[in-house]
């Protein structure tokens, strides 16, 4: 449709809604009796409402705290496994050693799963989903405070190696950071976008195809790159964790 | 901006934010009434009806824009309600007063253009609600498509078509 | 206040669990009944909002429900046929997860709890894992669960399953009360818990519904057709096989009394009952009669 058309369009509307009002003018006087039902409606209606933090809270009282004493096991378990391993000399390959921590970083995410299929095993999922929260509110809360403990978990573990290996900081931050921001964010992104019901598996689906990348990646090249903190390493991991700040701002936010 | 500091006060508890609120959307809602409700008095009610329901069912808004579209959500939803149960007649275009004073165009403009209305009348109800949100509205596509829940992409085919169609009958007809 | 249904429709790859179903719902309290499978459930879950319907819109006060999300939600109390909770929940704290969940403050969850634990007099245990409950309390538990935000839809699957005969009174009396001004939705197949409590009741059944009416309409429909009399004991079998048997109950006078639904009488000495929900319902699903002493 021409331009001119889509003006006369317009006109069309506005010709008809001067022709219904009669009187253009009064439009204004009629607001304020509105503004004022509105208010008294308002004060009847309103009510203290919880916000995501009173959310999170309650979470961390009745999920969270399990969540982190089981990761705060995971850790020390995990310490424990990788100073007897690096006294060994086979493991002690430095290939081997990024490997694992490469897996390692991608699997410490994976253990939010049994913590989102309790409440589908124990039927809570149904009666979660009638929150005012919407329910991916909800799994954001759990994976947040999860996320919490996951940090602890890896820094934990990233001392230890730092503390008994000769491998630098930096080598060790970047081979662990970007997978473990890669996996966190996928996970994001699946429970911004798939159905809360499917929830379980994407999850696990994800981890696995990521761990096989990881697997198949390592085969096929000979050169560590991931040790190496280079310029575009930094870059992927600062992009990792924003976008990761990004799609937490959405879900967040995403309250319905 | 504005907009979001108001629907935040608003949801902390302070009613003051609705006089500004209210006023930024008044107009528009009220022209939206307008198309559907068969009289002033009753498209008036359907405005009042939308910011009662508005006010009482104000959820959480993440982002500026999402308000208009729950309230425009609202507006259409009240509309076809009260099809449902007042109104009865259809005001036909030829009863609208047409008051010399407030129209400051001739006669056969005017006259042309509500026949144009009643062509957008004619098409489906759809159809009718995307080209008034439009053109009617000046919303965006995407206001639009949120609003009557279709992908933005039906909304704009739909659109195109719908113009088609108007164009058609305005060519066709005595219009130029 | 409303909540209307409009042409819900809910297909599977093989199966239509909800047929277009239209209905709306003012308050009082409604009985949804059907056997199961009907697709009572599946139509509840729509309504509650956790699951999306293939076709069709529901909407609360002309609003649709996908509009108002997690307002609808605030005003909605929902108690599931199978409802679950963490192993490590005592009764309080379950009641406080929930009330978070339904956006309640502190304040305003503590005192509604301890009002709610005494109205279903559950305040003793209120420190007890629910683990450890009776069937009969852990469903008490749930019906408090779902009261917690005062809402005005309320909606109950099959709520009375696993309470003895008293619960089930309290548990009528407790509706009764609440339903005034609000909106309750039982859905059952024990036709006895909504049959003195319901004005109106809708009859599921392949995912249609076939009826809707008020009680007193719904069993003008089995008019005449419900006979009382007494046989002898001993031809009991012979009877049971020949009719439909809705209840018995055995005299001492070596007579059984029994009530049963025919287009006419049976035997000389039948006599014409007054119809109840009940008797509607076993005369719509024949196969779900289940004769009682």
């Amino acid at each position: 449709m021409s331009r001119k058309m889509k003006e006369k369009l317009s006109r069309a509307f506005e010709t008809y809604d001067v022709c219904k009002l009669n009187n253009v003018e009064h439009m204004q006087a009629v607001e304020e009796p509105v503004i004022q039902l509105a208010k008294a409606q308002f004060q009847k209606s309103y009510r203290n409402k919880n916000k995501f933090r009173d959310l999170l809270l309650c979470q961390l009282k009745f999920c969270g705290i399990k969540m982190w004493t089981f990761e705060l096991l995971i850790a020390i378990i995990t310490s424990l496994i990788l100073r007897n391993l690096l006294a060994d000399p086979y493991f002690m390959t430095t290939r081997k050693l990024v490997f694992f921590v490469v897996c390692f970083a991608i699997a410490v995410p994976m253990m939010l799963l049994p913590f989102l299929y309790r409440s589908i095993r124990y039927q809570m999922f149904e009666m979660e989903s009638v929150s005012v929260f919407s329910i991916k509110t909800v799994l954001f809360s759990k994976f947040l405070l999860f996320f919490g403990g996951e940090v602890l978990l890896v820094a934990s573990v990233l001392l230890v190696l730092w503390n008994t290996t000769s491998i630098t900081f930096a080598e060790l931050a970047g081979c662990i950071l970007i997978p473990f921001l890669l996996a966190n964010d996928g996970y994001l992104l699946l429970l911004k976008k798939i159905k809360s019901e499917k929830l379980c598996q994407s999850f696990l689906g994800f981890g696995i195809v990521l761990i096989a990348i990881i697997v198949i990646s390592f085969r096929l090249t000979e050169q560590m790159l991931w040790m190496r903190m280079t310029p575009a390493t930094v870059v992927s991991i600062l992009g990792l964790v924003l976008y990761g700040v990004y799609q937490s701002m959405t879900l967040f936010k995403k309250y319905e | 901006m504005r907009e979001e500091i108001l629907i935040k006060n608003l949801q902390n508890g302070d009613a003051s934010a609705l006089d500004e609120l209210i006023s930024m959307y008044y107009q528009e809602i009220l022209r939206y009434c307008i198309w559907h409700a068969p009289d002033r008095t009753q498209a008036e009610d359907a405005a009042q009806e939308t910011f009662l329901k508005a006010v009482k069912y104000l959820g959480n808004f993440g982002f500026s824009g999402k308000f208009r579209a729950f309230l425009y959500k609202i507006a259409a939803n009240t509309c076809i309600d009260m099809q449902k149960n007042k109104w009865n007649q259809h005001t036909a275009l030829e009863d609208l007063q047409e008051e010399p004073s407030y129209v400051e165009k001739d006669f056969k403009n005017v006259e042309e253009e509500l026949v144009i209305c009643s062509l957008v009348k004619n098409l489906e109800l759809k159809d009718q609600e995307i080209v008034l949100l439009r053109f009617g509205q000046n919303l965006k596509l995407r206001e639009i498509a949120e609003i009557v829940g279709l992908p933005m992409r039906t909304v704009q085919s739909r659109l195109k078509v719908s113009l088609k169609v108007i164009e058609k009958e305005m060519k066709g007809g005595n219009l130029r | 206040m409303k909540l209307e249904v409009e042409n819900i429709t809910k297909k599977y790859k093989d199966k239509t669990a909800v047929d277009n179903v239209s209905i709306t719902f003012t308050p009082g309290v409604w009985g949804l009944l059907g056997a199961n499978g009907a697709g009572k459930t599946t139509l509840m879950r729509m309504i509650a909002g956790i699951m999306e319907p293939t076709e069709g819109k529901i909407l609360y006060d002309g609003v649709p429900i996908e509009t108002l999300q997690g307002e609808y939600r605030r005003i909605f109390g929902y108690l599931p046929q199978e409802f679950g909770f963490y192993p490590e929940f005592n009764v309080q704290d379950y009641l406080e997860y929930m009330a978070a969940l339904k956006g309640m403050p502190k304040r305003e969850a503590k005192r509604k709890i301890d009002e709610l634990l005494e109205q279903v007099s559950l305040s003793e245990v209120r420190k007890k894992k629910i683990v450890k409950l009776s069937g009969g309390m852990k469903r008490r538990v749930g019906i408090a669960q779902a009261l917690l935000n005062d809402p005005e839809v309320l909606i109950l699957d099959e709520p009375t399953s696993g309470l003895d005969p008293g619960e089930r009174v309290r548990f009528r009396n407790l509706l009764s009360e609440f339903a005034k001004d609000r909106i309750v939705v039982i859905s059952t197949h024990i036709v006895s818990d909504v049959e003195y409590i319901a004005n109106q009741n809708a009859i599921m059944k392949d995912g249609k519904i076939i009826e809707n009416d008020t009680t007193e309409q719904l069993v003008r429909l089995v008019d005449g057709k419900i006979w009382e009399c007494k046989i002898p004991s001993s031809d009991l079998v012979k009877w049971e096989r020949a009719l439909k048997l809705i209840n018995l109950r055995n005299e001492a006078d070596g007579t059984t009394s029994i009530r049963y639904l025919s287009d006419q009488a049976e035997t000389p000495d039948s006599v014409s009952a007054v119809p109840r929900l009940e008797d509607l319902y076993l005369w719509l699903f024949p196969q779900e009669g289940e004769v009682r002493l």
